[in-house]
């Protein structure tokens, strides 16, 4: 009979995935069959083999709570991780929601990545067909924005620009000079004000401004300096340059397009110069220094 | 494939102790660098995201790197599993590898997913012959695509798998053997998995093959009560116990001087209680080797 024959290694790793990942729990996995109405189903049915016979029986602690150990390993360490990289969310959902949420996240998610900080990349997927967003329809974007600092954190660092190479192009070489923006640099679009919120992260009130928070066009610059993580609302204007710069056009072709978008002509020198200082631009390409 | 000798790479001078490499820990490093110190970083944490690179942590470890020798300690090289290695997870330890330049680079003889998941667990082997072949056979193919020799660490079992056909420690020491890599031998770990599954440690480091031993771990336990007894847990959130460390003895005697690494990564303490833990260590290794 084949159920007498060893379990193959991957019919004992599939198992072992199975039981130790069951948000019902080890004995209830065991145990009880999965409610059909549950989302990702197919992660709470067991797989084909059952190896819990396989397990060698050593008392006085039980099969099962051996198998326990693992299983409240493997969610800790998630959850912990979460908490952390999510902070602004677990804030506002607070600790037992929270909780639900990443064990329902694991399910939707399952972690394929070796950097843990990794696992929430599909936070806004997840949040945005949640029941927590249906009270809290700003959750999507947060999670968003939450994410968007863990890459902004990990983004790849360039050089700054050097100041003397800006004074020794030519005024002619203006108009067709191009930007290149900090790659940890990200421009944040949303419906929310979210960034209020991941500023209000030590503050006391942060329930009270969360329950006020209300709907409205956002700009925000994600940005780092000296490897500390920025959240900035950014007025439209800004926020359009630099997404015109980030997309690679040139100066010439960035004031035609700002032309006539406000009444008072925006003082792109003073942010030009302010960008450079503070590490957003890192490259100015013109004919001189490419050739 | 790689041919060699006994060990690895230029081990230590013997007066040196190796801490894990924790983030709380970074200002005090930097701004008084500890003498005769090297430092485990865990791979995973300086590896950073799919699109980058960079960021304070790689950063630090650079910074670090001037005034101190680095080891590289991986959790999701997943040797156990029946998936294919990695390349992408492979791709970005190799050119963390190439940046950092470690004394060696290890990982544990577990599992940590399946099916292309991970679960960042470390998670237990049945040790069967033909799980042994399985693993030995992914080992030489890792160690050949990064270019080194590896070291392999036991970790804490909370089970074992009737099917096994051999213990723990026949499994690890034909591993080195057959796949020409290092033993990482975690005294914790021996320690912690004697009390869970019931054996005697003594037996475990007595059939270790001491010229594979390349580096010992050592690091603290909790106690967890279920409702049918006692388990130790594996936790790292305290100073080593007395047990391990007379544990750490015996293995010094049968294995004489191994680079030895304190590990605490939780309920992390200031640097200077983590420095004299390593302090005690190399005492310890002084006085019995
Ligand atoms: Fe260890």
């Amino acid at each position: 009979m084949m159920q007498h024959e060893n379990p193959t290694l991957l019919e004992l790793q599939q198992w072992m995935k199975w039981v130790i990942t069951d948000p019902r729990g080890v004995t209830t996995a065991l145990t009880e069959v999965p409610n059909l109405n549950l989302p990702f189903l197919i992660r709470y049915l067991a797989p084909e083999r059952n190896c819990l016979g396989f397990i060698m029986d050593t008392p006085p602690i039980l099969k099962c709570e051996r198998l326990d150990i693992y299983a409240e390993a493997y969610f800790t360490r998630l959850l912990e991780s979460f908490t952390a990289d999510f902070e602004i969310i677990f804030k506002v959902v607070g600790e037992d929601v929270f909780s639900k949420l990443t064990a329902d996240y694991l399910k939707a998610f399952p972690s394929t990545v070796p950097n843990i900080s990794e696992v929430g990349s599909h936070m806004e997927v997840f949040l945005l067909g949640h029941e927590y967003s249906e009270d809290l329809p700003f959750l999507p974007e947060l999670g968003r924005l939450e994410w968007a600092v863990i890459q902004t954190f990990y983004a790849d660092e360039v050089p700054n620009l050097d100041g003397d190479s800006i004074k020794n192009i030519p005024e002619s070489s203006w108009q067709n000079a191009e930007f290149v923006i900090d790659p940890a640099v990200q421009l944040f679009e949303g419906k929310w004000p979210v960034d209020q919120l991941w500023n209000a992260i030590d503050d006391t009130e942060l329930l009270k401004r969360i329950a006020a928070i209300a709907s409205r066009p956002t700009y925000s610059l994600v940005s780092r300096r000296f490897g500390v993580v920025h959240v900035e609302e950014v007025n439209g204007v800004k926020f359009y340059l630099l997404s015109l710069m980030k997309q690679g056009f040139c100066l010439g072709d960035i004031c035609e397009k700002l032309a006539g978008l406000t009444l008072d002509p925006p003082p792109l020198l003073e942010w030009f110069r302010e960008w450079i200082e503070c590490g957003i631009i890192r490259k100015i390409h013109t004919k001189e220094n490419e050739s | 494939m790689m041919k060699g000798s006994q060990m690895f790479l230029e081990p230590f001078s013997k007066s040196e102790i190796g801490l894990g490499l924790r983030a709380p820990h970074y200002s005090a490093i930097l701004e008084s660098p500890p003498k005769q110190t090297w430092f485990e970083a865990i791979a995973e944490n300086y590896m950073g995201v799919e699109k980058g690179t960079g960021g304070r942590a790689i950063r630090v470890l650079e910074k670090i790197r001037c005034n101190h020798d680095i080891v590289l300690h991986g959790v999701s090289l997943n040797i156990g599993s029946v998936d294919e290695p990695s390349e992408n997870y492979l791709k970005r330890l190799k050119s963390l590898i190439a940046r950092i330049e470690p004394k060696w680079t290890s990982d544990h003889l577990c599992w940590t997913g399946v099916n292309g998941e991970n679960l960042h667990d470390l998670l237990p082997l049945p040790y069967t012959e033909e799980v042994l072949d399985h693993v030995v056979e992914k080992i030489l193919w890792v160690q050949d695509f990064l270019g080194r020799r590896m070291l392999f660490e036991n970790v804490s079992a909370y089970l074992t798998f009737k099917h096994s056909q051999m213990e723990e420690w026949e499994f690890l020491s034909e591993i080195s053997r057959r796949a020409d890599c290092g033993i990482l031998l975690d005294i914790n770990n021996i320690y912690v998995s004697s009390k869970n599954l019931g054996f005697n440690p003594l037996t475990y480091l007595d059939h270790i093959p001491p010229a594979r031993v390349g580096q010992i771990h050592l690091a603290g336990h909790s106690i967890q009560k279920t409702n049918h007894g006692i388990c130790l847990i594996d936790t790292h959130d305290r100073p080593v116990p007395e047990p391990v460390w007379a544990l750490y003895v015996e293995a010094v005697k049968r294995f004489g001087w191994i680079p030895t690494l304190i590990e605490w990564d939780a309920s992390i303490p200031e640097f200077s209680i983590l420095a004299a833990e390593g302090e005690k260590a190399r005492n310890l290794m002084e006085v019995t080797s």
